[in-house]
């Protein structure tokens, strides 16, 4: 396969580890915000690669981990509509809401497709003109501006029943977020590369300046990892500070200016809460105004349940799950995505807490950094 | 008889969604594919069937420059940027120098 064999390749692979040995000195933690690298980093074994100096940590990169309860429960409402087709990505479907899953909505009866793209959206919305075809719009600035393209296009195809609820972040608030946190540990930033390909390097050489902390742009592949980990540990070594780009197959440094045309058109910045987290200002994305009438989120009042990430529940152990010696449990992905504690800080995982059981939603998404732990450990 | 209808129906679901997470159309990863051909009928989705190591799939080029042979990295059926040869090439270089060096 061009464009990624050669970058998968063993000699290569090894070159770069034994660099970052060279390189090394003391001990750095490296931080990356994608659940593309993530997964990749756990699928190909790479901390074992490395020195034990060099620590990984996995921050709030997968849209479908960090998407909030009540939006969960939000979706799950609409589903059970019967005017309603809900279409999702397929990531989404067994994600806990603040009582059930998609998938367990989807066994009782509800109308809800897995699509890999949100223009089939536009297609099921033609294709059923006498239903509210709802696409459950999740993402960072990758995904976005494509869920932007399907609204266009249904407008464009004078569609009245296609709808988004929307789901969308962005990752520098998160980053500002990170290491403005007193108890940060992160030394240095992988930043995700496909997200880069489309808003470009700008807002990171700003939080790179201001935080002293270096930024590498890096891509998927086992060798544009190892890459991007051995330039950022170059930069922490010699004490500099600046964006590289070490994905520059992919990425211009301008990031494409037609999708962030379509974004700015379309989306406006707004609060968002993301799970496990909590509030981060002005870090998501909404529709605009003008698009009110296709911004499904107008159809429900939000949800009593859980919108509050502060509480307490959304992160128990399932009460039917409860094992009696262990008492109220916390699911700590928060912490971990935050850099605070690693998987192996967490009393459930792999136990209580699998793939099959899962208790929060990193260890529900393949791309979450609990799952991909256990998958690959 | 409805925990166990209801029981097969999860089963069956948790199969489907098995084997479409295990599809190379992972959310989260665009990955390169050469453009086949064109289609320019609609100004406003221009497509193109793209190849994947063998899978082809219809995406939108709406926001990429392109010609027949070349690479897009499509992400949600939306190519996102394509891929530049010569920076490709150069990176290839760097590592092979690092595997001389090191």
């Amino acid at each position: 396969m061009k464009y990624i064999d050669e970058y998968r390749d063993k000699e290569q692979v090894q070159s770069l580890v034994r660099a970052i040995r060279q390189v090394v000195t003391r001990p750095w933690h490296i931080m990356e915000i994608c659940g593309g690298q993530t997964h990749a980093i756990a699928r190909y074994r790479l901390e074992e690669m490395l020195p034990e100096e060099v620590k990984l940590l996995h921050g709030p990169g997968c849209p479908v981990c960090v998407t909030p309860v009540g939006i969960i429960d939000r979706a799950i409402g609409l589903a059970k509509r019967p005017d309603v087709i809900l279409a999702s990505f397929g990531d989404m479907m067994r994600v806990p809401g603040s009582r059930e899953d998609l998938l367990q909505v989807k066994a009782n009866g509800a109308d809800i497709r897995m699509l890999y793209s949100p223009l089939d959206a536009v297609s099921l919305a033609a294709g059923h003109p006498d239903k509210k075809v709802i696409f459950f719009a999740i993402g960072f600035e990758t995904t976005a501006p494509v869920h932007m393209m399907a609204l266009k296009e249904a407008v464009r195809r004078k569609l009245e029943n296609f709808y988004l609820l929307t789901s969308l972040f962005t990752v520098p608030p998160a980053i500002e977020a990170i290491l403005s946190d007193p108890e940060s540990r992160v030394d240095g930033f992988l930043t995700a590369g496909h997200v880069c390909a489309i808003t470009g390097n700008e807002a990171y050489h700003l939080l790179a300046k201001k935080y002293k902390t270096p930024m590498v742009v890096t891509g998927f592949e086992p060798a544009d990892l190892l890459l991007g980990i051995y330039r950022c540990l170059l930069q922490l070594e010699a004490g500099i500070y600046k964006v590289e780009n070490a994905y520059k197959r992919a990425v211009p440094e301008e990031g494409n200016p037609a999708a962030r045309a379509l974004m700015d058109e379309t989306l406006e910045l707004c609060d968002q809460e993301w799970r496990g987290i909590g509030v981060i200002p002005q870090s998501g994305l909404q529709l605009k105004e003008i698009f009110a009438r296709q911004d499904a989120s107008h159809f429900l009042p939000v949800p009593e349940a859980v919108s509050n990430a502060e509480d307490e529940s959304a992160y128990q152990v399932r009460p039917d799950k409860k094992p009696s010696s262990m008492g109220r449990g916390r699911c700590i992905a928060g912490d971990i995505m935050r850099g605070t504690k690693q998987t192996k800080d967490c009393p459930f995982f792999g136990t209580l807490c699998t793939p099959d059981h899962p208790v929060g939603a990193p260890m529900v998404s393949s791309e979450g950094v609990c799952a991909a732990y256990y998958r690959y450990k | 008889m409805c925990d166990i209808i209801h029981f097969f129906r999860t089963y069956c679901l948790l199969l489907k969604l098995d084997k479409y997470n295990k599809d190379f159309t992972n959310m989260c990863l665009a990955i390169p594919g050469r453009i086949l051909s064109l289609d320019d009928s609609i100004p406003e989705l221009k497509m193109a069937k793209v190849d994947f190591s063998g899978i082809v799939k219809n995406i939108c080029v709406q926001w990429v420059d392109v010609s027949i042979g070349d690479y897009v990295l499509a992400h949600a059926g939306m190519a996102i940027s394509v891929v530049n040869a010569e920076e490709a090439e150069e990176t290839l270089k760097d590592l092979k120098q690092l595997t001389i060096d090191c």
